[in-house]
């Protein structure tokens, strides 16, 4: 009996090719899904969005999960084994009988390749990330706790106001914005930051910047983009549910807008881009009619379980097949 | 530096002094002590053989310029990776743009008005 490549390899390859066909079908589909996106309340559209990031990983563990679920049928009820339905040349994916192909050295290079690939691209954000962090670090020493509930006070003439840390977010007011606001639009702002703390965007946005690590980089900006507009939109939403009316959480956007320094009107085409878009979608987002909510994700999610349980066996054999051609000969 | 705000000025000898209880040694103290002259905190004049150290700033004045510091890097976007900002922190809406999107709010406020009269 011969040893072949290690399970462990063969799932990863199994994995990799998964995410590869999960990342093509939706960069060839975005056209086409992001009107569709459009249409749906923006809470809801932020978690299609943080699933679509992640897409390409869930599907290499879905299908990983998927070559491993019939050992475990076969484990529970012999008459399910599915190795004694095909040759013993046939790769096996199977934890009782382990496979005996080995991988062949030019998909094994290919597979390295992807996988040096990847890792070099998160090098940048995880060097962004370690500085926030310690940017964050400092500025939180030299905050102090407002007289406003979950919200840090920075004595600053600079004009902003932020949500910031990963696990355990606070929200951040300069005095310059909160002395130039009126109470109204404070509200308006601090209600919108509260979503942010609740949501836990900041930590969703990063999950999101891992996911899309095995999207291509076109796919990959489309989607943080719009999963950035749907984070605020929804934050907005939720702002103007808190108050009562959405005008004023218009008024307050284009307000601390106004407060930001402003380009020249000679470089203003040149500078204007993704945040002056964004500005108007969530003006124009707050002062339409709510979009209706559809089916609940969570059956969408149940329906896709059940989907992986009941097909295992048929994408089991499939991936089997397919990795066989990439088998040594 | 709290020691020197504290003292108004000291050399090497009686900072270490002050700082025994951190059990750090003299040269650690008088390298700390040039890197603050070097980074413009501290000034110096020499008396007999030893330096005697002194604030360039208050410690208000000091706060003041770390915070203006941390602020910068927060508006160029050093800490983006870690936050949700209101309005994009480097946000830069033109006047027209922005006349544009008080003129929509006002349509729907006076549409709204009209309509609940």
């Amino acid at each position: 009996m011969t040893h072949g490549s290690p399970l462990g390899l063969w799932l990863g390859i199994a994995g990799l090719l998964a995410a590869a066909a999960m990342s093509v079908a939706l960069a060839l589909s975005w056209s086409r899904l992001r009107p569709l996106l459009a249409r749906l309340a923006p809470a809801r559209r932020a978690r299609i969005l943080t699933a679509l990031c992640l897409a390409p990983l869930a599907a290499a563990v879905a299908l990983a999960l998927a070559c491993l679920l019939p050992s475990l049928y076969a484990s529970l009820w012999p008459g399910l084994d599915h190795c004694t339905r095909h040759a013993d040349e046939h790769l096996h994916l199977c934890l009782v009988h382990p496979p005996q192909a080995m991988l062949g050295l030019t998909a094994l290079l290919v597979a390295a390749a992807a996988v040096v690939l990847v890792l070099v691209r998160a090098v940048p954000g995880l060097v962004r990330l370690l500085r926030a962090r310690r940017v964050l670090a400092r500025l939180r020493g030299l905050s102090v706790v407002a007289d406003l509930p979950g919200v840090r006070s920075v004595d600053s003439d600079a004009v902003f106001s932020f949500t910031g840390g990963l696990l355990h977010p606070d929200i951040y007011l300069s005095r310059g914005l909160r002395e130039q606001l009126a109470p109204t639009q404070l509200a308006a702002v601090l209600a919108h930051e509260r979503a942010h703390v609740r949501r836990r965007d900041v930590l969703r946005r990063h999950l999101a910047q891992l996911g899309v690590l095995l999207h291509g980089p076109a796919t990959a900006h489309a989607l943080l983009s719009a999963l950035e507009l749907a984070c605020e939109e929804a934050c907005d939403a939720e702002a103007a549910a808190s108050l009562g009316d959405p005008a004023e959480v218009a008024q307050a956007i284009v307000a601390v807008a106004r407060l930001k320094p402003r380009p020249p009107p000679a470089l203003a085409a040149g500078v204007v881009g993704f945040t002056a878009e964004a500005l108007t979608h969530r003006v124009t987002a707050l002062l339409a009619p709510p979009p209706s909510e559809a089916t609940s994700s969570r059956w969408l999610l149940a329906g896709a379980v059940v989907a992986l349980v009941v097909l295992a066996p048929a994408l089991h054999h499939a991936t089997e097949t397919v990795l066989s051609l990439l088998a040594h000969p | 530096m709290e020691h020197l705000w504290a003292r108004g000025s000291g050399d090497v000898k009686s900072v270490h002094v002050a700082l025994k209880a951190r059990r750090i040694t003299l040269n650690t103290v008088q390298s700390t002590l040039r890197r603050l002259f070097d980074k413009q905190l501290l000034r110096r004049e020499k008396v007999s053989h030893a330096h005697i150290y002194s604030p360039r700033l208050t410690r208000s004045e000091y706060h003041r310029q770390v915070l203006a510091d941390v602020v910068g890097d927060v508006l160029r976007g050093e800490a983006d990776a870690a936050l949700s900002a209101f309005v994009d922190l480097a946000a830069e809406a033109d006047e027209a743009h922005l006349r544009t999107l008080e003129q929509l709010i006002a349509n729907r406020l006076q549409t709204r008005s009209g309509g609940a009269t």
